[in-house]
């Protein structure tokens, strides 16, 4: 190590220092004389949210519309989930806007008291993700800054049992989104990144790419599996968007799994998908352990997504409930487990979402990493 | 007449015995050809370029030589010479960028070192009366684990058109974490049948150790490769094999390929392939091939296996195979320069120079002078995600030069270029790769030969900063009495 990168770093893990002191410090929860009313039980699994910033103009300012954040993140909680995956992507800007809004919805996923898998991946169509994994040098900057701005303790509001926990998952459907061979993501990826996190932040557990969720991604899994995939990663993660294939997976795995995908296009067959898939995901899959349904929210109506988020920033934002059945299944478990209880706000327990969304710290870390500099 | 009294006549009566004449009975009907000249066409250069070439120099005579340069990323030479020494063996060596080697090769025994990319590999041959056995080691690079891998392969002759085959693999345990797929230990058995021209049929079994990233696991193989050739007119070949993994991760694959070639005219033949690779236990086809295309040549076409330099080969191995000399047919150029190599090496064998001669003799009159050519083929990967769809277009230019589309049998091969371009999709994106390859032949043994691949890096090799730079190479290549 030269001199200069030991002070960088040294630099870097000062200032991940301040930020997490910061959040200790923003994040205290109010001293209050009475019990807080209980959290909203995390009964109902794992969704996937994209890290929507704004509906339209994703390049006008402000780049972040928080109240998008605050209707996404009010769903996930209203709804009872216990996990949420999100992407922390990396685009043509680098560690730039995409990956600036997931900060806000990371940190108050978090002390909402839902366990959050970030994955490292791209929502772009571009090859900046796959050079930054690729390359040792942006490799350990960006295991450094995820550490720094994602993987630090929580504090959970008041109400919640335990703060969420952070995973992060290496790439997202590598070969169909990054043109990369599933061999070649064990070996040049997956490998290199789940050392550097071990080296970095050893707590952090690692989740390998999924492939497609149909019989092609069967194929490439094998692939993967047959490249040493279970020794480079704690949760191996699967796609299913086909029935068939379930049983395929059998005996793959010996790790625990994550269905990290799943769904139906089709709001009328949501219900009908979740209660039928999760029945045979466990049956055919001994080490599974969560399901996290595709998706919150998308840019296609009557496809995946449970709600549609319509509006603009003068008008202010608002969300409709598209898949209904699955909601009211959904809402009626949350409502089971209440028991009577009357659960805290969403309201209550954010009452401003801004407050998660990234200092001035955590932009320097960003910067700092100057990803650009090797990936551009 | 016996047999090998009517085989022997027609070997000892060289060019000037028309084709079929002193072959067995089972000789491949062909269509009735034109009369076969016997005059050799004439070249743009007749005269040796190279000393001590067809001219013996005190017991030693130059057969091949290779001068060129190559380039990609760097620069490096490729110089090459092997030499014939007292009619006894012939001694090679080649000196390029990547690569040192040296070679020795007697009418019975063949041995070769070389330093390839950094690795040392041995090479060994015995020809027995009916066995052949070829053994090879190789130092495997660090990724790779480490130590040697021994290879053998064994072909038991049991008739004149029948050989057994087996072979073995064992490698060291790649220790290194860093694993694809390889085979660690693995026993074959075979039968190649080679009947007459018209058929010949490879069937191998086999079972492999292999080693991969979660271990070792088995791998039984079957397989079979068929081409027969119709009268002179159709060659079809096919494959069809089936794979079944033992281990972690159990699968079964089956590949099926069938490809036709078909003179529709005496100086056009049009290709076709069509191939598969299933994942059976999936239900799903995991590559998918096809492809056409066509070539128009300057005089009659022959298939490799048709006309009389393929009948001569037949005749010419199965006499050298009954005289005790284990010679399998080899229908290629180079296959054919072997063996006439091999049976000058032996003093035993002189009643066979003349034949070998006139195989010679007979592979010029049968020589196929290109025109115009295309090939497109279209491969799906599901594996990689990717579809690769392939454009070649070759023109020739033959000597002595006429016009486009004209017929000359008197026509050589002169002037050829064929561009390739190669375009794989993935999701993201297509990545571009042009092949332009040049052919200048000043005769029939001396090749002036240029080749220039423009690829564009594919996203692996950008993510991972491996760069592609343009690969080239020039080379003036003799081969004396090809």
């Amino acid at each position: 190590m030269t001199g200069v990168l030991s002070r960088i770093w040294s630099r870097r893990e000062w200032l991940a220092g301040l930020v997490w002191s910061g959040h200790r410090l923003t994040r205290r929860p109010l001293t209050v004389s009475t019990e807080p009313p209980p959290a909203v039980p995390r009964v109902n699994g794992g969704i996937n949210v994209h890290p929507v910033r704004r509906l339209e103009d994703l390049d006008r300012l402000p780049v972040i519309l928080p109240e998008l954040i605050d209707l996404q993140l009010r769903a996930v909680y209203e709804l009872g989930f216990a996990q949420m995956r999100t992407a922390l992507a990396i685009d043509a800007d680098g560690l730039g806007r995409d990956f600036l809004a997931a900060i806000p919805y990371v940190r108050a996923a978090r002390a909402l008291g839902i366990d959050v898998l970030g994955i490292v991946s791209n929502l772009d169509t571009g090859p900046h993700v796959a050079r930054a994994l690729g390359r040792s040098l942006p490799r350990a900057r960006v295991v450094q800054a995820v550490a720094a701005l994602f993987a630090g303790p929580v504090q959970p509001l008041p109400g919640v049992s335990r703060a969420g926990g952070f995973a992060v998952q290496v790439l997202n459907e590598p070969t169909r989104q990054n043109d990369l061979p599933p061999r070649e993501y064990v070996t040049h990826f997956l490998r290199p990144t789940h050392d550097d996190f071990r080296r970095w932040a050893p707590e952090v557990p690692i989740v390998s790419a999924a492939s497609v969720g149909d019989r092609n991604g069967v194929l490439r899994l094998r692939e993967m599996f047959r490249a040493g995939l279970e020794r480079y990663c704690d949760v191996v993660a699967l796609h299913v968007y086909d029935q068939v294939i379930i049983r395929q997976f059998s005996g793959l795995a010996t790790r625990p799994i994550w269905v990290t995908e799943t769904g139906v296009p089709g709001p009328d067959r949501h219900l009908d998908w979740t209660t039928i898939i999760d029945e045979e995901l466990r049956r055919w899959l001994p080490t599974l352990e969560r399901i996290y349904y595709y998706v919150l929210f998308d840019l296609h109506p009557n496809r995946h997504r449970l709600f549609e988020l319509s509006g603009d920033q003068q008008r202010g934002f608002s969300s409709r409930v598209e898949s209904t059945a699955l909601v009211a299944h959904l809402t009626g478990r949350v409502e089971e487990a209440l028991a009577g209880r009357v659960p805290a706000a969403f309201d209550t327990l954010i009452p401003n979402i801004t407050t998660y969304l990234a200092t001035d710290d955590d932009r320097e870390v960003m910067a700092s990493a100057d990803l650009l500099r090797f990936i551009a | 007449m016996t047999t090998a009294t009517v085989l022997l006549a027609g070997l000892l009566h060289g060019a000037t015995v028309p084709a079929g004449v002193g072959s067995e009975g089972g000789v491949v009907p062909t269509r009735a050809r034109t009369a076969q000249r016997t005059s050799a066409p004439a070249y743009p250069v007749t005269s040796t370029l190279i000393p001590c070439t067809r001219d013996d120099c005190d017991g030693f005579s130059l057969v091949d030589f290779t001068a060129g340069a190559d380039g990609g990323g760097e620069t490096g030479p490729d110089l090459g010479a092997r030499v014939r020494v007292l009619d006894r063996a012939f001694v090679g060596g080649r000196v390029s960028r990547h690569a040192r080697s040296l070679r020795l090769t007697t009418r019975r025994l063949d041995f070769g070192v070389d330093h390839t990319h950094g690795r040392l590999g041995f090479t060994g041959g015995y020809r027995a009366r009916r066995l052949l056995v070829e053994a090879r080691s190789r130092h495997e690079s660090g990724l790779d684990g480490g130590g040697w891998r021994h290879a053998v392969d064994a072909a038991l002759r049991i008739g004149p058109d029948v050989e057994l085959l087996v072979g073995g693999v064992q490698a060291p345990r790649n220790e290194t974490g860093l694993v694809t797929e390889r085979p660690r230990r693995r026993l074959s058995g075979g039968v190649l049948w080679q009947g007459g021209l018209d058929l010949e049929l490879f069937a191998e079994a086999s079972t492999t150790r292999v080693e991969d990233g979660l271990g070792e696991f088995s791998r039984d193989q079957v397989g079979t490769d068929l081409s027969y050739l119709w009268r002179g007119i159709v060659e079809v070949s096919s494959e069809l094999a089936y794979h079944r993994d033992r281990g972690a991760i159990p699968s079964t694959v089956r590949v099926a390929a069938i490809a036709a070639a078909v003179e529709v005219l005496p100086r056009l033949v049009a290709r076709g392939s069509f191939g598969t690779r299933a994942a059976l236990d999936l239900g799903l086809r995991s590559d998918e091939s096809l492809g056409w295309g066509a070539t128009l040549y300057t005089r009659e076409h022959r298939f490799d296996r048709e006309g009389d330099a393929a009948q001569r080969t037949l005749d010419l191995a199965r006499r050298a195979t009954a005289l005790g000399f284990n010679e399998r047919r080899v229908h290629t150029l180079d296959g054919r320069r072997a063996l006439r190599e091999r049976l000058s090496l032996s003093p035993g064998l002189g009643e066979l120079t003349a034949a070998a001669e006139a195989l010679y003799l007979a592979q010029e009159r049968d020589r196929n002078v290109g025109h115009l050519g295309f090939d497109w083929r279209r491969r799906q990967e599901r594996l990689t995600g990717s579809i690769e769809r392939m454009v070649e277009v070759f023109v020739g230019m033959p000597w002595p030069v006429r016009g486009p589309f004209a017929r000359d049998e008197a026509a050589v091969d002169f002037l050829q270029f064929r561009l390739t371009r190669i375009a794989r999709s993935f999701t993201q994106v297509t990545r571009l790769e042009y092949h332009y390859e040049g052919v200048l032949a000043l005769n029939r043994e001396t090749h002036l030969l240029f080749r220039w691949v423009d690829p564009e890096p594919s996203r692996l090799q950008d993510a991972l900063g491996i760069t592609t730079p343009v690969k080239w190479d020039v080379r003036l290549d003799v081969r004396v009495w090809r």
